[in-house]
């Protein structure tokens, strides 16, 4: 008898936290898991996302497309969003972490310049990009300022390679802000007797970062990676304002193919392929990440 | 026990659900997919400079006083109608009436068939724009693409005093505008343009090279590649003798017509509509207009690259299609209506009174001495239609590359390449 | 920190101040050229003539049609209001229950939403437009809301989770014990306690649903009377993108009201930032 009530009492209780969990659930798995399921599915099929007219099942063949790329257009891509993914991580993480270190302490010079490195975040990514197109294009700010000075002008968006490095500094300039603030709080955590210590020991300031505040920092730079590049992986709105994926192919993301070449010339099926492998390749780069830097944390955890 | 249970429960899931269903209660209201309902009629159009909204909204003015049908007219969220027609078929939210575009192929079957409708046959260039003799897209006019705007002022200093008519006349006047250091002797534009201009300068000598060579291309007796690699060699010499830039390809078109305007530019290749554009804000030199080349005087002039003016197709889908047909009906056979659209953008038609707008007089000269028109590879519909999707996008990036320091031939193989990988069927 | 010298702090001032400046010329590009006349931001983008300042271009932006400055905002904020109430509302129950209950099946339901940190919200829209349209939601601000929000949940309920789980559990047993039910032990006593990481979680999922520009534009569309600051601004400057008279004052309109939040939030919004990093 008792035991019945237990257990009933276990199965009510259990279905009172499933009813807590319900609406988060219902909304996310509504309209994140589904649509991942549907993009599976699709990415089997041929399909122009007409609803009238029915997919075609056609097993592996938009995965095959996009692995042997017979007309060389999705590996420039893939290239281009790696590119932005690698480097533009390492320098977003650089820059915070450099200017976290000038910034480190709370005064009123330091309070401003925090926020004056943190506002490109607040103008969104579109307008960033459409920003910098006026300050760089080949009639931009820039370009007029070395015209009238008798220089010739650059091609920061007008060559493949110098737009590429155009994008990626943008990118920066508007990111690391966010990466800046983690970066900041992180340094808050660090000890300051456990410098002060090092210092007495005769460590000069380069050494001290070295075996004390780096380690120390070791969870916070992997979260500053994995955000960093899960955001950069997907990046589009930018080069939409900037170079709309131009000149030719070289600023064409992973994620600017997906939406503005494949989705809108209606291959759906191929849209949705490309799009399960960014996120399969997202989804192992951060638990690479998450496994590599592991060890690092642990020695934080004994510095701290 | 099981009341308790019964409260809680409840609670969680009211307390949880209410922003929920609070959005879902509000939704009916805010939506717009079913506007149809009530008889209106949605309509998406192109709106630029020329076209703009409060234009549309004039031109349908009678048409609304008259049938009592509410048209609402909508510009394109994104950069062209072309990008939003897709999204908007798979959301089922598409509009009853588009304009601007043709029916591609995935796009054929969702627009509705208009041949049964006599006033459709009638309509300008409808036998070039339907497919086995099924007309579903309808227009008010032609539109001329294949033109060269010049600067007649610098031609003169350039000592030019013919327009030219074959390749070797151009590339001789490009070198003389360029002698006389002319900031840009020819100017193209970045985006959509650099395509459509490299594809209209090339019409007249490939439809006397291959007549009809859309249909060459779909039947395996011609390539892509082949059919573009000479145009391409011109524009790589131009590119080489430093007549046009990189920088070019990454300025958008209104840029560099405000750079014609300001007298930069010798040679500007666009269609038609940019007649109205200079009627608008008219330069200080005197403007002339010329066909592109062939390679041979004789053929002098060469068949038109042409474009459907006004282009309309109906959805099928349309919850409203009597008052749908009736609106395309009244905007392509009216003769206000069609005298109203072509003071928004100038484009010929048998009977309609020659515009006073001096630059589209000059164009209409042009499409009268040309022998014929064919219609250009970028907006590929009917008979005429290549079977691939995206043409126009990937001509413009592939031959961007052009300007980057590919060779002709790899821009040319690299079209090819594409077109066998994703031609349908 | 006892041994910088006035030089080094000399040095390190003159940097972040050379650094400041190089952050905020493009503002001061922007804001210069929004008030000349084209052929001046050609000749000139640096400087200003004062005789030839003017506010047309300013008024014709304000005009235009294709960016409502004011409705823009409006829609703006709404989502940003409407998405967080949403993403919050059902992230606090669920994230109580799953830190609270150490199953394995809860500690599965974790890694379930864990996983969409993963799937870049973008990337799955077109997928999204299906289902949306199936509930007919498609088109509508509600979908646009329940979209967006369903992105947000992962993440807030990840940092959630693992702020409550740090809370000492004596507290809601000791309620438990007074015969408090569990909707009033998680709204009355564990929810005030989570105000830190519920700012963090709110200014994160704000910046991000204000700046977004994919879903709002395709999942509203050309058909929708709504505008975000975002697709406003598309829709006005992406086939201008060099015609600087447009540009520059299209996007003075679009930011100086969040650039003005921003300054007046500042200590707020980073704050409310570092503190989530640090506990979360």
């Amino acid at each position: 008898m008792a035991r019945t009530t237990t257990t009933r009492r276990g199965l009510l209780s259990g279905l009172a936290n499933g009813l807590m969990t319900l609406p988060a659930a219902v909304v996310y798995t509504g309209l994140t898991v589904v649509p991942v399921g549907y993009a599976v599915y699709y990415s089997f099929t041929q399909y122009n996302g007409i609803p009238s007219q029915a997919p075609t099942w056609v097993g592996w063949e938009n995965y095959a497309r996009i692995i042997a790329d017979p007309i060389g257009d999705l590996r420039p891509a893939a290239w281009v969003t790696l590119v932005i993914a690698v480097v533009g991580a390492f320098l977003v993480n650089g820059a915070a972490l450099g200017i976290a270190m000038l910034l480190r302490r709370t005064t009123a010079f330091n309070t401003f310049a925090r926020a004056v490195m943190f506002y490109p975040h607040v103008l969104s990514a579109l307008i960033v990009g459409f920003l910098w197109q006026a300050i760089l294009g080949p009639q931009g700010a820039v370009n007029n300022l070395l015209e009238n000075a008798g220089q010739s002008t650059l091609p920061f968006l007008a060559d493949p390679d110098w737009a590429l490095v155009t994008l990626v500094g943008v990118i920066v300039w508007a990111q690391f802000g966010v990466q800046l603030v983690l970066y900041l709080a992180g340094l808050q955590a660090v000890s300051p007797e456990l410098q002060e210590a090092a210092r007495l020991d005769g460590a000069n300031g380069p050494q001290v970062f070295r075996h004390v505040t780096w380690p120390a920092l070791a969870p916070t730079v992997t979260v500053t990676i994995v955000t960093s590049i899960l955001s950069l992986l997907k990046v589009y709105d930018v080069v939409l304002g900037l170079t709309n994926g131009g000149p030719g192919d070289a600023t064409q993301t992973w994620a600017y193919e997906i939406l503005a070449v494949s989705f809108a010339n209606n291959k759906v099926g191929l849209a949705c392929a490309q799009a399960v492998l960014l996120v399969v390749v997202a989804g192992i780069l951060s638990f690479t990440i998450i496994a590599l830097r592991r060890r690092a944390e642990e020695g934080a955890e004994a510095v701290g | 026990m099981s009341t308790t249970f019964l409260r809680r429960a409840r609670g969680a899931v009211v307390l949880g659900m209410t922003p929920v269903l609070a959005l879902a209660a509000c939704g009916s209201e805010g939506g717009s997919g079913d506007a149809a309902g009530d008889g209106s009629i949605r309509m998406l159009v192109n709106i630029t400079d020329n076209l703009t909204q409060a234009k549309w909204e004039e031109l349908v003015k009678p048409f609304e006083d008259e049938s009592g049908i509410d048209v609402k007219i909508e510009g394109p969220s994104g950069q062209s109608v072309a990008e939003s027609f897709p999204s908007l078929l798979a959301a089922g939210t598409a509009p009853d009436v588009i304009e601007s575009i043709v029916p591609g192929p995935d796009t054929a079957p969702e627009v509705l068939d208009l041949t049964e409708y006599d006033w459709a046959s009638g309509t300008p260039m409808a036998d070039l724009y339907s497919t086995d003799g099924t007309i579903n897209v309808v227009g008010v006019g032609m539109q001329a693409q294949s033109l060269m705007y010049y600067n007649a002022d610098l031609f003169a200093e350039a000592g030019i005093t013919e327009p030219p008519t074959t390749w070797d006349e151009l590339d001789d006047a490009l070198a003389a505008l360029a002698a006389k250091d002319v900031a840009t002797p020819i100017a193209f534009a970045s985006d959509w343009a650099t395509g459509v201009q490299v594809q209209e300068i090339w019409h007249p000598q490939q439809n006397v090279t291959t007549p009809g060579w859309q249909q060459s291309v779909a039947d395996g007796s011609s390539t892509l590649g082949d059919q573009f690699q000479p145009v391409f060699e011109h524009v790589t010499d131009w590119i080489d003798a430093g007549y046009t830039t990189a920088d070019d390809v990454a300025t958008d078109s209104g840029t560099q017509e405000a750079n014609f305007i300001a007298g930069d530019v010798g040679i500007y290749p666009m269609g038609s509509w940019f007649s109205t554009t200079l009627a608008a804000s008219p330069p200080d030199f005197e403007v002339g207009v010329f066909a592109p080349p062939v390679d041979d005087a004789a053929d002098a002039p060469g068949p038109m690259g042409a474009t459907l003016a006004f282009p309309y197709m109906v959805w099928k889908g349309t919850a409203n299609p009597d008052g749908a047909t009736a609106l395309v009906e009244y905007l392509t056979t009216d003769e206000a209506a069609i005298a109203a659209q072509a003071e928004m953008d100038s484009f010929s038609r048998e009977g309609l009174e020659p515009s006073s707008n001096e630059y589209a007089g000059m164009v209409q000269e042009l499409s009268d001495a040309a022998p014929s028109y064919v219609v250009p590879g970028n907006q590929t519909v009917g008979d005429y239609a290549l079977p691939v999707a995206g043409f126009n996008p990937k001509f413009t990036e592939l031959v961007q590359g052009l300007w980057q320091g590919r060779s002709p031939a790899d821009v040319a193989g690299d079209l090819t390449a594409w077109y066998e990988a994703e031609k349908l069927g | 920190m006892t041994r910088t010298t006035p030089i080094r702090t000399a040095f390190r001032v003159g940097l972040v101040a050379v650094l400041s400046i190089a952050m905020l010329v493009p503002m001061y590009i922007m804001v210069v050229n929004a008030f000349k006349p084209q052929q001046e931001i050609l000749l000139s983008p640096l400087g200003f003539d004062l005789a030839t300042l003017t506010t047309d271009h300013i008024a014709a932006a304000w005009q235009n049609t294709s960016f409502p400055v004011v409705e823009g905002y409006a829609v703006t904020l709404f989502l940003v209001l409407a998405c967080n109430v949403v993403a919050i509302g059902a992230s606090v129950p669920a994230a109580y229950t799953i830190a609270r209950t150490p199953t394995p099946l809860f500690r599965f339901l974790l890694f379930f939403f864990v996983a969409g940190m993963f799937v870049p919200a973008q990337i799955i829209l077109v997928p999204a437009i299906f289902v949306l349209k199936a509930l007919g939601l498609m088109g509508t601000l509600p979908g646009l809301v329940l979209f967006m929000s369903s992105t947000m949940i992962p993440f807030t309920l990840f940092i959630f989770s693992g702020y409550i789980r740090m809370l000492p559990r004596s507290l809601d047993e000791a309620a438990s014990i007074d015969g408090a039910g569990r909707q009033r032990i998680l709204w009355t006593i564990v929810f005030p306690l989570m105000r830190p990481i519920v700012a963090t979680a709110f200014i994160l999922n704000a910046l991000s649903a204000w700046n977004d520009f994919v879903s709002p534009q395709l999942i509203l569309g050309p058909g929708s009377q709504f505008r975000t600051i975002t697709t406003g601004v598309y829709a006005a400057v992406s086939t201008y993108t060099t015609n600087y008279e447009i540009v520059f004052p299209t996007l003075l309109l679009a930011v100086v009201p969040i650039l003005l939040i921003f300054v007046l939030m500042q200590r707020h919004i980073m704050g409310g930032l570092s503190a989530g990093a640090v506990k979360g």
